[in-house]
């Protein structure tokens, strides 16, 4: 009988050790991530001999970034499923396009609005906190899955409204010619990019001080190294935020929430009030994340708030590991790198070789084959699928899972092993 | 979505894929291949004549279409003339391709994408493109402040180069705003649609006779602008209409819509919109409904699957193309001859391939006379467009044309097909269906707003 | 409280309706007339994935494109006969007959695979994990439709009752043979469905392992042959539907049930979701009120209201019309 509690202490030890290496694990991936974050541009820029679209693409990566770690509270830290979550992302961008472009005057406003980039960002955040709260107070006191239903419906609702409203929002015709981000010439730095430099003193900062010429300042242009700085910083400010949001009363409560709802009101914890501050701060950081697209897209159509831009979120989320930041953040470098890059360029890479090998036959058309390039550019919707479930059936719980789950999950395996061994008579 | 991900991946489809033979993407291996590729090109193409170096020219189509394909053979076309005759005062051209499909549907971030690679490579000096006029509109801004001279081959969205004309809804974006301040960059070798839907609104009105429509669009930026444009136009003319929009994600069942017009009186039904948003279903499902009058619309329908989703109710469409047929102009022949020679397949030629095969002349010539600026050396950006800007009589296949300062042709011509039964597809210079391989578009008449 | 705001919106609605009604009463029928044509495909589409979620509580992302599928393979089969589109013949009539069972099944089968490859080993998984697969495998299939005919609009051969002759007009409203056809089917199908259900062994394991699934392990229900018989049987009736749709439409396209789907899970919460009859009521509901609101709202409207419905539904009374609780976690 002592050999079994040999082995428990032993795995005891194990587990600790464990939790020793996954919390380096996860410093592990900032680090590295920060890293890759700093040499990308420059090693990039060397590599093509100045071509700046891998980084304009890295900052695009970055919105996504940002719309991940939102839902991440949502999904991950409170185990409420969002359907819709492009709804938020959706109002977000237009509460910036709406006051940072010409659209209000043919309004009927009739009037412009050109407020500053980083103050939009936080009305950004607030608007599309506030629709949340809005959403979610009806909603929240309801459990299961009603909350995925509910989100989904408005999901769909929230692009058909800007496509049907036209007057306001520019309908199908989208909202462009958005302000850049500016700053006071005074803070120049790495994102005084090549093409942006040069500091204008007119109208252009659309901003009443700059209109007095006391503050020069110069615009973001389309300058993408301009971009890819501000969201890296704005990443890692969401970073901090959200880690010590999860470190906080308020995110043990999520978690209980998360884990068993009964037992949490039980504990005192006022779940609606917990599920809704966890709905708005998800939804907050996704108008945060509309914003930057809007700005660094100079386009807001209804087309870019589908219910596929929900789902691709949610995958990203999941697939990198619910509740861990720093796997989300990976999960949908992954996802990203996998729709956009790998992808796309799958079959002109399909062609090449096909040249490189011999076999360049393959590349023409004849008959039903439409040619290598053609096939492998159908393949896509197949091979993106498959990815999704091969990568779900091996690590159902993610690449990067949460700490805390994957120690309820090590703590579920010790713990039949141990019945097992006890129900094993020992030897 | 952002990027290119916008995991479009369930997006609208269009039209078949068309394999292609270009050198398109991104990646080291692909732009090395196609440095290769141009290399072996420019030292047989050039004749002896030693090359002074390679100038890029790009496009941005959705290549994924047929009618994205057919353009683009176009200008592969006229580079490969260009650089076999000795190339552009001494330099090779080389021809990049583009894909701006995310998913098998055009996609404005595609598009931005696309355009900011080249922006990021000097050699390029300007592109053909786009297709679609709602990426036009999305990439003007980011091409305008460098510069970059873009000639569309296709889009007919007016707002892009000026303000509608006054009967009609005012322009939601306006083109000044595009180029934020900078020369103008953009220019297009089509009409706009403030022609294409009149010139349909006076066919219905004047030659079919009929006075009252029922109007029909796909909720696109193409869709809404063009059935504007018509019904505007038709009601000038002292029509009745009744104006329905639909989603294609959501309609699969027009009747109720189509009965709707019925009901109303009207007597023939406009469609604004193209055929991946399934537009011409309603005229098949107008059969259904024992319902049969004429069926007209803008360049989106004039397609093969336009008339292959009309099944069983192909004859009696109409559709209007912006610029003129090949057959009423003097020249035309020769060109498009050399062209089937080079390009056999079926869809090879559409109805954008001749506008693309002089948009990159266009392009060409403004590169050629900005060397001659630089002296002799590679120009700038900035000289080529300059240049562009002062293209004038510019000889082309589908017509000798200007433009004028906001970038639009001076040729105004409308041409009207409609689908009739033919005997031999191969000489039919509209399109012809698939399933039904001897129904084609048959040109039956222009309207010259430039000259009305 | 809140069932009295539901009844008061269910209200306006019916008096909003019955004015347009009096108005023009020749219209609306026949309104109706395509409302319940659609709707009866919707609810064939509704009940895959009702019985889904009630017995293991996923939303099946892959089912609309089951329906697809079905469509798809049965416009290939109908190829192999000499089927003539342009009048009704008796070659017309044998295959339409031998297709409907021939592509239920083969559906029931990739749908039992689907459950087997995508689904089974996840069962005891993160609750999301199989959500992911659900959506991975929609992409499959939408993939596989894209491979096979490309984004294109597919052509499904006209082969039903077609034409002037093959319609009554009572009044001014004229019913097609393929309304009736569509509805017909719908209803046999539903019934057998039901009758299934109600009566048969599995339908009973079905029916407990929905109400728990622990209990009915307990008293010796094969879970997973339970569960697998589940999708089987949805996809019967997604395969049946797809060819009915292509039949009555004469058009797909490879995400047709991304969409259609999306509408079709919407009426299974609007009859109250796990709940079968609750499913039928629910499409039948949706196709009239698209119908409606395609006719007297704008058909821009129609998505704002059928979710808006949703949303309405699920805030003033969660459990559906039928009501049924959605299974709490």
């Amino acid at each position: 009988m002592t050999e079994p509690t040999a082995v428990k202490r032993l795995s005891l030890m194990a587990r600790l050790h464990l939790r020793e290496r996954i919390r380096d694990r996860d410093q592990a991936i900032y680090g590295i991530l920060f890293l890759g974050a700093l040499v990308f541009p420059m090693a990039t820029l060397f590599i093509t001999g100045g071509s700046t679209a891998y980084i304009s693409q890295a900052a695009h990566a970055g919105t996504w970034v940002l719309l991940a770690i939102g839902l991440n509270v949502v999904v991950g830290f409170a185990g409420l499923l969002d359907l819709g979550y492009a709804a938020f992302f959706a109002i977000g961008a237009y509460t910036y396009a709406l006051f940072a472009s010409s659209q209000l005057g043919t309004s009927p406003l009739h009037h412009n609005f050109h407020l500053p980039f980083f103050l939009m960002l936080i009305i950004g955040m607030l608007v599309a906190a506030s629709f949340g709260a809005l959403l979610g107070f009806p909603t929240l006191r309801l459990r299961g899955d009603y909350l995925a239903i509910v989100t989904l419906g408005f999901g769909e609702i929230v692009p058909v409204l800007s496509y049907n409203l036209p007057q306001w929002t520019g309908g199908i015709n989208a909202i462009g010619g958005i302000d850049q981000p500016w700053l006071p010439a005074w803070i120049t730095g790495p994102w005084a990019g090549a093409n942006s430099v040069s500091i204008i003193q007119d109208a252009t900062c659309r901003n009443p001080l700059a209109q007095t010429q006391f503050i020069p300042c110069f615009s973001f242009g389309f300058d993408p190294v301009a971009y890819y700085v501000l969201i890296v910083i704005l990443i890692i400010g969401a970073v901090i935020l959200v880690s010590n949001l999860y470190r906080s009363r308020l995110g043990r409560a999520w978690m209980a929430i998360r884990e068993d709802e009964t037992a949490a009101a039980a504990m005192g914890i006022n779940t609606v009030t917990t599920k809704l501050l966890a709905f708005a701060i998800g939804a907050s950081f996704s108008g945060f994340a509309g914003a930057y697209y809007g700005a660094s897209f100079d386009l807001v159509s209804p087309d870019d708030f589908l219910f596929v831009v929900s789902i691709t979120v949610l995958v990203m989320v999941v697939l990198g590991g619910m509740g861990n930041i720093s796997g989300v953040i990976v999960g949908a470098l992954v996802i990203y790198f996998i729709l956009n890059t790998l992808l796309p360029s799958l079959a002109s890479n399909a062609e090449s070789l096909a040249n490189s090998i011999g076999l360049g036959s393959l590349n023409t058309q004849k008959g039903d084959w439409p040619g290598l390039y053609g096939e492998v550019q159908r393949l896509q919707f197949l091979l993106f699928g498959l990815i999704l479930v091969m990568i779900m059936l091996l690590r159902p719980q993610g690449l990067f899972p949460s700490r805390v789950r994957e120690q309820e999950l090590k703590h579920d395996a010790v713990v039949e092993e141990e019945t097992v061994a006890e129900q094993v008579p020992s030897r | 979505m952002t990027g290119g991900i916008r995991a479009r991946i369930f997006a609208t489809a269009s039209k078949r894929h068309k394999e292609n033979q270009m050198v398109r993407g991104r990646g080291l291996v692909i732009l090395t291949f196609a440095a290769v590729v141009t290399f072996a090109c420019g030292g047989g193409g050039g004749g002896g004549t030693a090359s002074k170096g390679t100038i890029k020219i790009g496009s941005d189509l959705p290549v994924c279409t047929t009618g994205g394909q057919s353009t683009a053979n176009g200008i592969k076309f006229a580079v490969d003339q260009k650089n076999a005759a000795g190339g552009v005062n001494g330099y090779t051209i080389s021809y990049q391709s583009f894909d701006d499909c995310r998913q098998a549907a055009y996609s404005a971030d595609a598009g931005v994408e696309n355009v900011q690679t080249m922006l990021g490579d000097t050699k390029f000096l300007g592109m053909i493109g786009p297709y679609n006029s709602a990426v036009a509109k999305a990439e003007i801004p980011v091409a305008a402040p460098q510069h970059f001279v873009m000639i569309s081959p296709s889009n007919t969205g007016v707002c892009l180069t000026k303000e509608s004309p006054p009967p009609q809804a005012p322009c939601t974006y306006h083109a000044a705003d595009l180029r934020n301040g900078n020369a103008n960059n953009y220019w297009r070798v089509v009409t706009t649609d403030d022609f294409q839907g009149p010139a349909m609104a006076d066919y219905f009105y004047k030659t079919l006779n009929i006075h009252s429509v029922g109007i029909l669009d796909d909720s696109t930026v193409f869709g809404v602008g063009i059935s504007g444009s018509f019904e505007v136009e038709f009601k000038k003319l002292g029509g009745t209409t009744k104006h329905s929009e639909y989603q294609k994600a959501t309609t699969s069942d027009w009747k109720s819509i189509l009965l709707n017009f019925k009901n109303a009186g009207a007597l023939g039904v406009y469609v604004g919109g193209t055929d991946d948003q399934n537009i011409c279903i309603p005229r098949k499902q107008m059969k259904d409904l024992g319902w049969d009058v004429p069926f007209g619309g803008g360049d989106g329908i004039e397609t093969t699957d336009c008339i292959d989703q009309a099944s069983g109710n192909e004859l009696g469409v109409s559709a209007t193309s912006a610029g003129a047929d090949a057959t009423q102009v003097p020249g035309a022949k020769s060109t498009i001859d050399a062209f089937r020679k080079q390009f056999t397949g079926a869809n090879d030629f559409g109805g954008y391939t001749m506008q693309a095969y002089d948009a990159a002349n266009a392009l060409m010539a403004a590169i050629g006379r900005a060397i001659n600026d630089a002296n002799g050396s590679t120009p700038t950006r900035e000289q080529v467009r300059a240049e562009m800007a002062k293209t004038k009589g510019f000889v082309g296949v589908i017509g000798t044309y200007d433009f004028d300062a906001n970038g639009d042709t001076s040729l105004k011509i409308v041409s009207i097909y409609s689908v009739q039964s033919v005997s031999d597809p191969a000489q039919s210079t509209g399109v012809c269906g698939k399933a039904q391989a001897k129904l084609c578009f048959v040109w039956k008449t222009q309207f010259d707003f430039a000259k009305a | 409280m809140v069932d009295f705001g539901f009844y008061i919106i269910c209200g306006a609605a019916v008096v909003l309706l019955a004015t347009q009604a009096v108005s023009n009463p020749t219209a609306f029928v026949q309104i109706t007339v395509f409302g319940l044509a659609d709707g009866a495909m919707y609810a064939l589409v509704a009940l895959g994935y009702t019985m889904v979620y009630g017995i293991i509580e996923l939303i099946n992302f892959a089912h609309g494109d089951v329906f697809t599928l079905g469509g798809y393979i049965s416009a290939a089969i109908l190829g192999f006969f000499a089927i003539n589109e342009g009048s009704f013949t008796a070659v017309n009539l044998i295959a339409i007959v031998l297709v409907f069972p021939v592509v239920m099944l083969i559906m029931g089968g990739i749908n039992i695979t689907i459950e087997r490859v995508a689904y089974r080993p996840l069962r005891n998984a993160p609750r999301l994990a199989p959500l992911i697969t659900a959506i991975g495998m929609s992409f499959v299939l939408e993939g596989i439709m894209f491979l096979w005919h490309g984004p294109a609009t597919v052509h499904f051969p006209d082969i039903l009752p077609h034409g002037p002759q093959f319609q009554t007009t009572i009044g001014g409203v004229f019913v097609t043979f393929k309304d009736g056809f569509v509805m017909v089917t719908a209803v046999v199908l539903v019934t057998l469905l039901a009758i299934f259900i109600n009566r048969t062994k599995l339908g009973k394991a079905m029916r407990a392992t929905a109400q728990d699934r622990d209990a009915a392990q307990l008293m010796g229900i094969n879970i997973n042959r339970t569960i697998a018989a589940t999708f089987f049987i949805g996809a019967l009736l997604a395969g049946a539907g797809g060819m009915i749709w292509g039949l009555y439409f004469n058009n797909l396209f490879y995400n047709l049930g991304f969409r259609t789907g999306l509408v079709a899970f919407t009426s299974a919460v609007f009859g109250g979701i796990g709940n079968i009859p609750g499913a039928a009521i629910g499409g039948v509901l949706i196709g009239l009120i698209a119908a409606y609101s395609d006719s007297y709202i704008g058909s821009k409207w129609t998505e704002v209201v059928i979710f808006g419905i949703l949303i309405g539904v699920l805030v003033l009374r969660p459990t559906g019309l039928l009501g049924m609780r959605v299974p709490e976690k």
